[in-house]
């Protein structure tokens, strides 16, 4: 995979399949939908018990709505995914960063949450293979976190 | 006399409504993006913003604003918008 940051957008090239099928992952994946995901992207904002209810009641909707909102800029993006011959690209429109970087945080920490990954194998510096879905799972934490970087390295070049 | 206490009153008033944000440690989020949502929420300079990052990473925790209840509540409001581990407490 290749990455350029032109001015106004970031653009993904040269991307294989599998790499596009994880992309297409990023808004719909099934870990965004699990007891343990609601419970990390949706912490208590103190052991107040009332607070929390009121929390519940009155703030956690709208972070639902933005996390969503998020979710649906990048699942247009990648409804704009080019395929050339076999090798496709993608597009990021820089005003879009900060959802990308949402819908990113939101799988990241879903799948992180869902599987339980501990603190080793978050901070592998390399992940080889991917046999298990545990593997797997590893392997996306790390791959949408590699796109994180790019998003965030093109913001500091602007 | 009646002044001093009508002031320690005051004072202590106030202090009751002294909060703090934290931002406590998450192994998910990335160094670079912690840094830029600080930046981004509280207005700091990338170098305190940096400090408050590198405060959470390797102490697990890290106040990062003080003040009224109000402002507090709205600040980790943005905090959990922005999917980091943040709560408030009164000092």
């Amino acid at each position: 995979m290749a990455a350029s940051e032109p001015t106004r957008a970031i653009v993904l090239g040269n991307l294989s399949e599998p790499i596009v099928d994880m992309l297409r992952m990023i808004p719909v994946a099934d870990e965004l939908g699990s007891a343990e995901a609601e419970e990390r992207l949706f912490p208590e904002p103190s052991p107040d018990s009332q607070m929390v209810e009121d929390w519940k009641a009155y703030v956690q909707p709208s972070l639902l709505d933005a996390f969503r909102s998020a979710r649906q800029v990048v699942e247009s993006d990648l409804k704009r995914i080019q395929n050339v011959k076999g090798l496709f690209s993608l597009e990021i429109p820089l005003n879009h960063a900060d959802a990308w970087l949402s819908a990113l945080n939101q799988i990241r920490l879903a799948i992180a949450a869902t599987h339980q990954l501990d603190d080793a194998e978050l901070s592998r510096e390399e992940v080889a293979g991917a046999q298990t879905p545990r593997e797997v799972a590893v392997l996306r934490v790390h791959f949408y976190g590699y796109l994180q970087h790019v998003i965030l390295d093109a913001l500091e070049s602007v | 006399m009646a002044t001093e206490t009508q002031e320690r009153t005051e004072t202590q008033d106030h202090l009751d409504s002294i909060w703090q944000v934290i931002v406590h440690n998450d192994p998910v989020n990335l160094m670079g993006y912690v840094t830029r949502v600080f930046q981004q929420v509280f207005g700091y300079s990338k170098e305190k913003a940096q400090r408050h990052m590198m405060e959470v990473h390797q102490h697990g925790r890290s106040i990062v604003w003080t003040g009224d209840r109000e402002k507090a509540e709205l600040f980790v409001q943005q905090l959990h918008g922005y999917l980091l581990l943040a709560t408030l407490e009164k000092i």
